[in-house]
């Protein structure tokens, strides 16, 4: 497996991984901006109206025709969060061409597809078709106010913008209503303009092809990133000094989310980085963990519990689903297992498991082209160029001390309870008293 | 074992049966660092009502999925999840309702794996209080999936298809239902379903095929067991309810659109149903449809909608599910499509819908989990889940359009709605 970066045309960035052991080949492009009220969901709108249609391609039919050919090609429009960073574009996810009547032509094609969706729009006097950016701005509305079926992203979303209630950590991904609201085709075409010539691009391919064969096709079929002017877009440093608080949301719901939010200030850019992976794994990580072996297994409150670590803003949650009635117990065991890690009450075995997990998982990216994709467009935003292989080789470093000392920098800031309605919920207090 | 090559998308497999009777598949991917393998059980909920030992019965609802849970605790107390986290495997299991499923992904230490999957799912241990404790936590699984609306809509579409069959009933059970799992329940449904010649094993990776074949023997050294007589009940044509509603806190109506008709789903005539049934749904209601494209332009759909079938012994089940403003429309327009369907020549979307599909098949084959649970599907019901890949250009369209036709038919349909409250 080869893989190789560069910066190709000005801002423009291509990473190939170029193996023959998968039969999908994956590539995709993605813009990066920092995530603003502003801006959010101007840039999250732009793919979803792009792969409406194209000149040469007018409606989602006429996409069809040609990509179903290609051996049913799929470009989908995509958006991501990478801490205050949002990165947002298409994806194209394709087969290998060997197993189809096209050879190596197949991904030539695609990535002409995709330079046709993405520079080539369908545009009317300066502006984007109305009823496109119309019927997907109701799209994307419909996207933002549907995250409340799934309770648990719903809940941690929720719990973010709390706990970062300045800058971008705490925004949507897909911006708010009232922007979307306000979204016209003239000020989407004019954003469009302004990204194709400014935003830093990153494009990703994984699949049986060379660098230098994607990149010769990128710099054909995308002519339109050549001669520009890129800026530099970074993450920012995470926010130090977090109120401590407590949200209680209420929506008509049986099961409640309880989400206990930890600010630690550590990130990818920090030395205890690898520590503090192995912390949240130990805490919260799976069915070995102190949460899932106490929380579920030994006190039967819940179903499923965990923690989620965001190297971006170094916050970490820990989460579980609960019965309303016995939120307060979930939230005291909880607290009782970050305790235990900070009180350095972690054994050997727990590490050792720990480590294990993680260098399984770093393995096992390098089986999937789009875990391969997520991973190198991760380390792309972080400006790192880390692999899989140093990453593991880090982990197996981290002693014992240095996830203690993780643990040690991790402060309570955010208590936040999604619940049933019929629940009284003034009677919640939890800033008294842990 | 034997070794079965398919050429054309360059896979191959090992299979055999042991005296036991269980079924062995390992399908070699030379290169790929992970390992996949699956311990798979021919029961799931629709398994209901049995006959064994000359005695009918039909334990209480959600036994399989409840079994799964417990199947992981072990006789000295502890639970196998925690000694797969010594080799730093990710295990895990599902229940549907056709199967009960123990897997394991693992990067390292396959072997010793392999054994703790086959020694764990062979020696159960309930007592009255574990069989407690895990009625607390199933009861917090249920009321997470009660709140969930697209579990909802899904449990509602099969109660309004199914009048007798089994796969009416939610596959977890209710909170009165699992209330009333015993460890005797327990114990004689494991009896009953957990013996090798009602299970598969799968293991897809670089591994190496004679020595998970070795490994299997060794350790699963019972007898061969015969097995229940399943009862699924006599299933009517008509759907149980044409209309089913339920509001909760959603922002769109979130719909299931289902279709069912009497099939034979097992063995080469099962296999060719089910290829035909889900080229059916992609040529009616897939992404390149004629129907998809317009219902999309009118706004009557977003990307959430699907189309596609499920297989049950005896019935297909075809679905379109997804959100809309008013799903009353989207079901007029995707009757009216069938009927023209029916009634007209070949569309010219036909062919290029088939080497789409053919395309996505081919990607299922890099996701192990897919790929092995479609394997062990095949397995279980008599048909080689890879060979059909091969045969999938053989579908002509006068075998789509009569799948059309017998599916998609008013009195067979049921229509399942969560409303924004």
């Amino acid at each position: 497996m080869l893989s190789k970066y560069k910066e190709i045309l000005p801002g423009v960035n291509l990473r190939v991984v170029q193996t023959d052991k998968f039969k999908t080949a994956c590539f995709s492009v993605n813009f990066l901006d920092k995530l603003s009220c502003e801006f959010a969901s101007l840039n999250a709108l732009l793919p979803m109206v792009l792969c409406r249609g194209s000149k040469k391609m007018p409606d989602m039919q006429s996409i069809s025709e040609v990509t179903d050919n290609l051996y049913g090609a799929k470009i989908e429009p995509i958006v991501r969060k990478f801490g205050d960073v949002q990165a947002f574009g298409v994806v194209c996810d394709l087969i290998d061409g060997r197993y189809t009547d096209e050879g190596s032509d197949l991904l030539k094609k695609c990535i002409k597809v995709t330079g046709e969706i993405l520079f080539n729009p369908l545009i009317k006097k300066n502006e984007f078709l109305p009823e496109y950016v119309l019927s997907e701005a109701e799209n994307l509305k419909d996207d933002i106010r549907s995250e409340i079926n799934e309770k648990l992203s719903y809940a941690y979303m929720r719990a973010m913008s709390c706990m970062y209630t300045d800058g971008g950590f705490g925004l949507n991904k897909m911006g708010d209503l009232e922007q979307v609201e306000k979204i016209t085709s003239k000020d989407l075409f004019a954003r469009y303009q302004h990204i194709v010539k400014t935003a830093p691009v990153e494009i990703f391919f994984c699949g049986n092809a060379s660098f230098e064969e994607v990149e010769r096709a990128v710099v054909k079929e995308f002519k339109e990133l050549k001669g520009r002017d890129a800026c530099l877009i970074k993450i920012s440093n995470p926010l130090v000094n977090l109120e401590q608080s407590e949200t209680i949301e209420t929506m008509d719901m049986a099961q409640a989310v309880l989400l206990l939010g930890v600010g630690t200030c550590i990130t990818f850019a920090s030395e205890e980085f690898y520590a503090m992976r192995l912390l949240s794994v130990i805490l919260g990580g799976g069915t070995a963990s102190k949460l899932f072996t106490n929380v579920r297994e030994k006190h039967s409150l819940c179903y499923y519990t965990g923690t989620r670590y965001d190297r971006y803003s170094g916050s970490m949650f820990m989460y579980c689903g609960v019965d309303p009635e016995k939120v307060d117990k979930a939230r005291a065991e909880m607290l009782c297992q970050m305790r235990l890690c900070i009180d350095g009450i972690i054994d050997d075995t727990e590490i050792k498991n720990a480590k294990r997990q993680l260098l399984n998982q770093f393995k096992t990216v390098n089986d999937s082209p789009y875990l391969l994709e997520n991973y190198w467009l991760n380390e792309a935003v972080c400006k790192t160029e880390i692999s899989t292989e140093s990453a593991a080789t880090e982990i197996s470093k981290v002693s014992k001390d240095e996830i203690i000392n993780s643990a040690k920098a991790c402060e309570l800031k955010l208590t936040y309870l999604l619940t049933g309605k019929g629940e009284n919920v003034h009677e919640r207090k939890y800033l008294r008293g842990n | 074992m034997k070794e079965n090559i398919y050429a054309e998308i360059n896979e191959k497999t090992y299979t055999h049966t042991l005296g036991n009777g269980l079924k062995v598949c390992v399908i070699p991917k030379p290169g790929f660092h992970k390992a996949y393998a699956m311990l798979a059980v021919k029961y799931g909920s629709i398994d209901a009502r049995f006959n064994a030992g000359g005695k009918v019965i039909e334990p209480p609802k959600g036994v399989a999925h409840f079994l799964e849970h417990k199947v992981f605790e072990q006789p000295d107390g502890g639970n196998a999840l925690s000694v797969f986290a010594q080799t730093g495997a990710s295990p895990n299991a599902f229940t549907s309702r056709n199967m009960t499923a123990y897997h394991f992904s693992c990067t390292e230490h396959f072997k010793r794996n392999l054994e703790i999957l086959l020694d764990f799912v062979t020696t159960p241990y309930f007592t009255d209080e574990n069989v407690e404790k895990e009625q607390g936590i199933i009861g917090q699984e249920i009321g997470m999936v009660n709140d969930n609306p697209y579990h909802s809509v899904m449990d509602n579409i099969m109660s309004g298809l199914y009048v007798s069959h089994p796969a009416k009933d939610s596959i977890i059970g209710t909170i009165d239902s699992i209330g009333n799992i015993t460890r005797d329940v327990l114990l004689s449904c494991y009896s009953t379903f957990y013996t090798p010649s009602n299970m598969v094993l799968t293991v897809v990776g670089d591994v190496d095929a004679d020595e998970v074949l070795s490994i299997a023997e060794a350790m699963l050294k019972r007898e061969y067991v015969a097995l229940p007589e399943r009862d699924y009940g006599i299933e009517p044509k008509e759907a149980a309810a044409a209309y089913i509603e339920k509001k909760m806190e959603v922002n769109l109506p979130i719909f299931a659109l289902g279709f069912k008709a009497g099939f034979d789903t097992c063995g080469e005539e099962g296999i060719k149903n089910r290829m035909t049934a889900e080229l059916a749904m992609e040529v009616l209601a897939g992404e390149s449809s004629g129907l998809y494209a317009s219902l999309y332009s009118q706004g009557l759909i977003n990307k959430q909608f699907g189309a596609g079938a499920m297989f049950f012994p005896g019935s297909i089940c075809a679905l379109a599910t997804g959100e809309s403003r008013d799903p009353q429309k989207v079901k007029k327009e995707l009757l009216g499509a069938a009927k023209k369907l029916i009634k007209g020549d070949k569309p010219e979307c036909f062919n290029r819908i088939k080497r789409a599909s053919y395309g996505l098949n081919l990607r299922s084959l890099d996701r192990f989990e897919s790929l092995c649970r479609a394997q062990t599907e095949g397995m279980m019901n008599g048909y080689d889940y890879l060979k059909s890949l091969g045969e999938f250009e053989k579908i002509t369209w006068s075998q789509v359009r009569d799948m059309i036709s017998q599916l998609i038919d008013e009195p067979q349909m049921a229509m399942t709605v969560v409303m924004p409250k």
